[in-house]
């Protein structure tokens, strides 16, 4: 073999591992800025001692990994490590201010803050004392007042901020967004569209080098703002949310965002059984044929999220076979063949499912029920809904034939569901929202079960105690749940549990 | 006499995240191994900087940095590998990847995978992605370890066939 034909021979290794051992190119922003932080006498490039060192230094941590892991009897210690998610980071739940007076009565040393009502430029200002902000979120009705060029200074003094939601008002510029650059730590920015989105506001996100996660609702975008988002630095996951224009000469533009590696298409592209529920979506393409071969003409593409769209199974099978995520929820017209589609995805370790409920789709424009926390009622009948028992059927399936990591499911579990997950060999984090204790038992019978999140669940304290037969299980975390996490703690020793 | 504007700010996270992946990979082609190509990643980047590199658009700063990377790469293996093969894997990087970072090769190479019948791909996924043996490999798909090596060797080169026929369509 010649020089050339084995270099070529390294090509097709490295785009082999790529793709089937994800083995690719490691994310070295922040350790680059942290070696030019310090002297470079005192960081010289690795030589064969340091080296040495450090392979010293691996070893012992290794042994003492080991250990400690033997010491827990925890099989699982060394399982695999994903690589770092594209959604924003757990934060304990915003306060919420509604008002001025409001605002004003809220700590300033708050972490995570939400003001939910008219908010006008003036009350910007008002923002510049919370200085330990790592996520703000403004969000309210479109305000057509002029806005001062400096409205977004006060985020320049919050260096912990991290997660940003902001409207884009009318009469907000390019200049507004390009201000944001100043905001030191942000990478995740959403923006409440209260007028189109033109290719000048996404060519002024530019300046922000740091933001890695784009989230864009409402409003609408053309085909040239989604082309000028190839060349934001950091973009590695958008959101495009219920927001008009989104047909699909349009959408197959995302072809172009090369960098892209997460995907989430919500309330784009009608889809009949949810008009009929009262919430129809946003007229657009939705995952069809062709934006599904677009997104898999992004050689990057990791994670994709479909939540209230229009899609078919055709679609999904030209979507690229190496996705690791995937999230398909409120999406009443998939049926069973869309989820079995889903078998394809042979390395898929991060899975988001649903069962059907009614309740989810009642919208203002119908009856509102009462709100109540815990699992609502299958309404079937009333929904026009067909047999829900293939979905669950072929949802089981992914579970007993792909490796699985993490699985995140909405309402209660079916009981095909239930029954498949001691069959996922390889789950090992499980999410739940709206179950109830029955769905307690059923992931106690995870046999890697490490960690477990029940959010805006009906359960007691004793309801948890089928967990105290779960060995592996080393975090519990509840959301919106009774008891305190002293009580927990007390009847699941060596977990670490959160509640909030 | 006015003096020079001073050049404009450096955006280093942005900067790293557009050449990081194009580098690795050509570090890999050059021939380091993947934890090899992870460490010079990083000091490409941090000794190109250091040296005081500037965002001059996009080829030139790329050229500069593989420059680093591959004097790196041969300072690594100084007395293990020959100048004249780094060289040439150089030049399959510039015939082949250089206009677009190997992103046209990588995305013809995904299309012919995804035309590989069942069991070739099975083939694949378990060398390259679960680390599989030949012999563990010949018992599940029914062939002797012989059968496996040859296999392989003729999905490469199909593989290698078809990424030449996609790029010159």
């Amino acid at each position: 073999m010649n020089g050339r034909d084995a270099a070529v021979e390294r090509l097709l290794d490295t785009g082999l591992q790529e793709r089937f051992a994800d083995r690719r190119a490691p994310d070295v922003r922040e350790a680059v800025a942290a070696r030019l932080a310090v002297p470079a006498e005192v960081n010289r490039p690795a030589d064969h001692r340091h080296r040495l060192a450090t392979a010293a230094l691996v070893l012992l941590g290794v042994f003492v990994a080991g250990g400690v892991a033997w010491l827990r009897n925890d099989e699982d210690a060394a399982q695999v490590q994903e690589p770092e998610r594209l959604i924003p980071p757990d934060l304990p739940p915003s306060l919420i201010a509604q008002s001025a007076a409001a605002l004003a009565r809220i700590a300033a040393d708050v972490t995570s803050l939400h003001c939910m009502y008219e908010v006008p430029a003036s009350d910007y200002q008002l923002l510049e004392r919370f200085v330990a902000l790592r996520r703000l979120a403004i969000t309210g009705p479109a305000v057509t007042s002029p806005w001062p060029a400096d409205v977004f200074a006060p985020f320049t003094a919050m260096p912990a901020l991290t997660v940003l939601e902001l409207p884009l008002q009318p009469a907000m510029t390019p200049e507004h967004l390009r201000s944001l650059a100043k905001v030191p730590q942000l990478q995740f920015l959403t923006l409440h569209l209260n007028r189109p989105l033109l290719a000048k506001d996404v060519a002024a996100l530019q300046a922000l080098p740091n933001v890695r996660s784009l989230s864009l609702m409402g409003g609408s975008l053309d085909a040239h703002a989604v082309r000028a988002m190839s060349l934001l630095p950091a973009l590695e996951s958008l959101t495009l949310a219920r927001i008009g224009g989104c047909t699909e000469p349009v959408l197959r533009e995302l072809r172009t965002v090369h960098r892209l590696r997460r995907m989430r298409l919500y309330g784009i592209g009608e889809t009949s059984r949810a008009s009929r529920l009262g919430s129809p979506g946003v007229a657009g393409a939705g995952l069809s044929v062709a934006v599904a071969k677009a997104l898999g003409e992004l050689p990057l593409l990791d994670e994709v999220s479909i939540e209230q769209c229009s899609l078919s199974a055709e679609a999904v099978t030209l979507l690229p076979e190496r996705l690791r995520g995937f999230a398909l929820t409120r999406c009443p017209d998939a049926g069973a063949d869309v989820v079995e589609a889903l078998l394809r995805f042979r390395g898929l370790r991060r899975l988001e499912l649903d069962r059907f409920e009614r309740r989810w789709w009642i919208t203002s424009t119908a009856a509102r029920p009462t709100p109540r926390v815990g699992p609502p009622e299958f309404d079937a009948a009333t929904a026009g809904m067909p047999d829900q028992e293939p979905i669950w059927r072929a949802q089981a399936e992914l579970l007993r034939k792909l490796p699985v990591q993490r699985l995140r499911y909405w309402s209660a579990l079916p009981a095909e569901v239930a029954e498949a997950l001691p069959a996922a060999a390889s789950l090992a984090e499980i999410e739940l929202v709206w179950c109830g204790p029955a769905e307690i038992e059923a992931v106690a019978k995870v046999q890697k079960l490490r960690r477990l999140r029940l959010e805006s669940c009906r359960f007691t304290v004793e309801d948890v105690r089928p967990l105290t037969a779960v060995r592996s299980l080393a975090q519990l975390d509840l959301r919106w749940a009774s008891g305190s996490r002293e009580d927990y703690a007390a009847l699941l020793p060596g977990v670490a549990v959160t509640v909030q | 006499m006015s003096a020079a504007p001073p050049p404009a700010p450096l955006d280093l996270g942005g900067l790293v995240t557009r050449h990081q992946q194009s580098v690795w990979r050509y570090l890999r082609v050059l021939g380091a191994a993947p934890d090899l190509a992870d460490d010079l990643l990083q000091d490409t980047f941090v000794i190109a900087l250091r040296r005081g590199l500037v965002d001059q658009g996009y080829a030139a700063t790329a050229a500069f940095l593989r420059a680093t990377a591959r004097h790196l790469y041969l300072k690594s293996h100084r007395r293990r590998v020959a100048l004249r093969e780094v060289e040439e894997a150089d030049l399959v990087w510039q015939q082949e990847c250089s206009t677009d970072d190997g992103a046209g090769w990588f995305l013809a190479l995904d299309r012919c995978l995804d035309e590989i019948p069942p069991r070739g791909r099975r083939l694949l996924e378990g060398t390259y992605g679960e680390g599989l043996g030949r012999a563990a490999l010949a018992r599940e798909l029914g062939l002797s370890v012989l059968g496996i090596k040859t296999a392989l060797r003729r999905l490469r080169a199909a593989l290698r066939d078809c990424v030449e026929r996609r790029r010159q369509a």
